[in-house]
């Protein structure tokens, strides 16, 4: 099959509709998935075609519909639960990180919870403190969830069908502010395999590691570098678990330079983890600290110019790359 | 058995100071087991019991039951093995160790301390027998980095009809260092040698001869490559290493003294004996596919050419076939070396030196019975006709060698 160009959304609602035609045990649930459709209209459509008994409009109530999910992943079915915000993910942590992470070990391995968990994370559409955080280091603490985030409509695509496939829950966090985002969707094609990082851009002096959103601010960055005479790898990881460090590690020994971009705030974050893991798997080829930009350790702003601000842009990526690569200081740094 | 040392009281809780013993599970005299326990001691919080640290024998207590003592105070003495580490404070009496164990040795280290090194440079002069402190660090602060190890190489330039390479000395110079390739060879076959030679602190200059890489061919075979070099080099050079039929030209033209050199190193030299395997020059200069080449190139037992490179060969054979011809009939005919440098070396007052690859399949390593007196030869076992390209860094070291001699 050829690619087209589709959105994120678009992307996602395929993924979901072409995963629930191939396998009858996918029952989505959610509030207002049904009915209304989404509240980012990734659902739009899937009662009419697949049913009330597939698509359940849930109550408003985080821990009742993901203990039922998990529920149902225990007796059979292959849910999709959806959390509106990953804002809410402190309702349904007991569901997720004491059952559904740690049934398959707790049980000897007799039985496992095959659920994907929907939800949508990061800033970028003044929903204010509540409902912009990037909570993914939350998930990626807990050992026995998988935690992916697609950044491209094609990986929007099939890293949702293949978490359809999996054994054990996935934590599956979209962007909100990539809904909308267009991009090529190639069926037949996967950006990369499960738990492998992908490179969305090579040059030699320097890495950066990235995810999510955070990719495209990460591309911009390095074509403004590129201007400047520094040449940027991007890598995309995809998934923080599974997560395959080797090509990671290739391209920081080939560079000597890395850098860690997250949009979720700095500390403790999973950037954190993978400046460690970078710095273990890399230390005698590295030229330089590893340095992350990230989040400011902030509740995230209404307002549209402090909310951009909290969060790492592009023009900031830049120059703290251009730092990186030749220490020469920014010029707000002065 | 050992020696006698105080045991005294452990702290057994964070927040411990002092404890209460209220009992004695073993009475002077009794041996015990290392886990067993001696004695149970009550905190602000509760009763522990207290193990050993290792086999022993309860020699006297110091503090009996219902007595508080603080934490650290000795409570009793206890006989030990006198090899094991000393875990408990030796007592006055104790005696002297019987055997004592010995220090762990420290290897000297490479004097880096002191040295402002990012990670990756430390690995590479590690790994390169490099010694950081005489690297002149570019980072911030006079940090070394990676690239201050690996000496620059600047763009090819043109000077007179000649291409140059150029490799800067990596900090103040202690001389310069000319380079002549071989038979389709370039200057850039030179380029590992050239970066150890340079971070050791020499400018190194390696032209492409006529009609090899970046210069353009001249009719007229050996003397006339001989003499367009001679027309470049006025500058001169402290130290001459060429490399097949560039050594041949290299001990010409210091002979001529058309370079003043304070030494000259050979590598797999032409003109050193009769000897020479004739199929391969004829078998490249015919050469017209990359398969051609190839089986030529694999006689050479070095690192077999880029895909890149090796069509750029082609081309530059094709470019300029017959005058290779023409050169390759100065230097060999039926397998015969039609140019003898011997004469050459023989009247050398500089230190000469030549090495030989102990697998070269083109000239063979014996001829280093022909060299003269006061040439000095060295034989890499493993290496074939590239031994710079095979073992840099030996072939730098013998190099280094040659060039203080001078």
């Amino acid at each position: 099959m050829t690619a087209v160009e589709t959105t994120y959304r678009e992307a996602l609602r395929e993924a979901l509709i072409d995963g629930m035609e191939a396998d009858d045990t996918i029952t989505l649930m959610g509030e207002e998935i049904g009915v209304y459709g989404g509240s980012y209209g990734v659902t739009n459509g899937l009662l009419d075609r697949f049913g009330a008994e597939r698509v359940l409009d849930t109550p408003i109530s985080e821990p009742g519909l993901v203990g039922t999910a998990v529920g149902a992943a225990l007796t059979g079915l292959r849910p999709v639960a959806e959390i509106m915000y990953i804002d809410f993910a402190g309702l349904v942590m007991d569901q997720l990180a004491n059952q559904a992470a740690k049934i398959r070990y707790m049980f000897g391995g007799q039985l496992g919870v095959p659920l994907l968990l929907r939800t949508q994370g990061g800033a970028g559409r003044s929903a204010a403190a509540q409902h912009s955080q990037s909570l993914e280091a939350w998930f990626a603490h807990t050992p026995g969830l998988r935690v992916v985030l697609p950044a491209t409509v094609n990986d929007a695509y099939h890293l949702l069908r293949e978490a359809l496939t999996k054994p054990d829950p996935v934590i599956f966090i979209e962007h909100k502010g990539l809904y909308t985002r267009k991009g090529d969707l190639d069926k037949d094609a996967p950006d990369g395999a499960w738990g492998q990082p992908v490179r969305r851009r090579t040059g030699s002096d320097l890495v950066i590691v990235t995810y999510s959103r955070m990719v495209f601010e990460c591309l911009a960055a390095a074509d403004a570098l590129e201007a400047q005479g520094i040449s940027t790898s991007v890598i995309d990881i995809r998934s923080l678990n599974p997560l395959d460090m080797s090509p990671i590690a290739d391209a920081v020994r080939a560079a000597g330079r890395a850098m860690v971009v997250t949009e979720s705030c700095l500390t403790a974050g999973f950037s954190a983890e993978l400046s460690a893991r970078i710095t273990e798997h890399c230390f005698d080829w590295l030229e330089e600290p590893v340095v992350r930009v990230a989040g400011e350790d902030i509740p995230i702003a209404v307002a549209p110019d402090l909310e951009a601000q909290s969060i790492p842009t592009a023009a900031l990526i830049a120059e703290t790359a251009d730092w990186l690569v030749t220490r020469r200081a920014p010029q707000w740094a002065g | 058995m050992g020696r006698i040392v105080d045991l005294t009281l452990p702290r057994l809780g964070e927040t411990m100071d002092a404890g209460t013993i209220t009992a004695w599970l073993k009475a002077p005299g009794d041996p015990f087991k290392r886990g067993e326990v001696i004695l149970e001691v009550e905190t602000d919080k509760t009763v522990v019991e207290v193990p050993a640290l290792q086999d022993g024998i309860l020699v006297e207590i110091l503090k009996d039951a219902d007595s508080a003592v603080p934490v650290d105070a000795p409570i009793a003495r206890i006989e030990v093995r006198a090899d094991v580490p000393k875990t408990e404070k030796v007592g006055q009496k104790a005696e002297a160790p019987v055997t004592s164990i010995a220090p762990p040795v420290r290897h000297p280290v490479a004097p880096t301390s002191g040295v402002r090194a990012s990670p990756r440079a430390r690995r590479m002069a590690r790994d390169g027998g490099i010694d950081l402190a005489a690297v002149v660090g570019t980072g911030r602060n006079g940090r070394v980095m990676a690239t201050d190890l690996a000496a620059s190489h600047a763009p090819v330039a043109q000077k007179g009809t000649l291409a140059w390479h150029d490799w800067p000395a990596v900090g103040a110079a202690r001389g310069s260092i000319l380079l002549l390739h071989g038979l389709f060879a370039d200057g850039t076959s030179f380029e590992a040698l050239a970066r150890a030679l340079a971070r050791v602190g020499y400018g190194v200059a390696a032209p492409d001869l006529p009609g090899h890489g970046g210069s353009a061919a001249v009719a007229g075979g050996f003397n006339a490559i001989l003499d367009s070099v001679a027309g470049e080099v006025k500058t001169g050079a402290d130290h001459v290493i060429g490399h097949s039929a560039g050594a041949a030209l290299a001990a010409r033209l210091v002979a001529r003294g058309v370079v003043a050199a304070k030494s000259l190193t050979l590598l797999a030299p032409l003109g050193c004996g009769t000897q020479i395997d004739q199929e391969f020059l004829a078998g490249l200069i015919e050469a017209r596919t990359p398969a051609a080449l190839e089986r030529q190139l694999s006689k050479l037992g070095a690192p077999s050419l880029s895909a890149d490179r090796r069509d750029m060969l082609l081309a530059a054979i094709a470019a300029s076939r017959a005058d290779l011809r023409t050169l390759v009939e100065d230097l060999a005919q039926g397998g015969v070396q039609q140019i003898d440098c011997l004469g050459d070396l023989a009247g050398l007052d500089c230190p000469v030196t030549a090495i030989f690859g102990g697998k070269d399949q083109i000239v063979p390593h014996s001829h280093a019975l022909n060299l003269p007196a006061n040439v000095a030869s060295h034989i890499i076992a493993d290496a074939g006709h590239v031994p710079h390209l095979t073992a840099p860094q030996t072939v730098a070291t013998i190099i280094a060698r040659t060039m203080r001699q001078a």
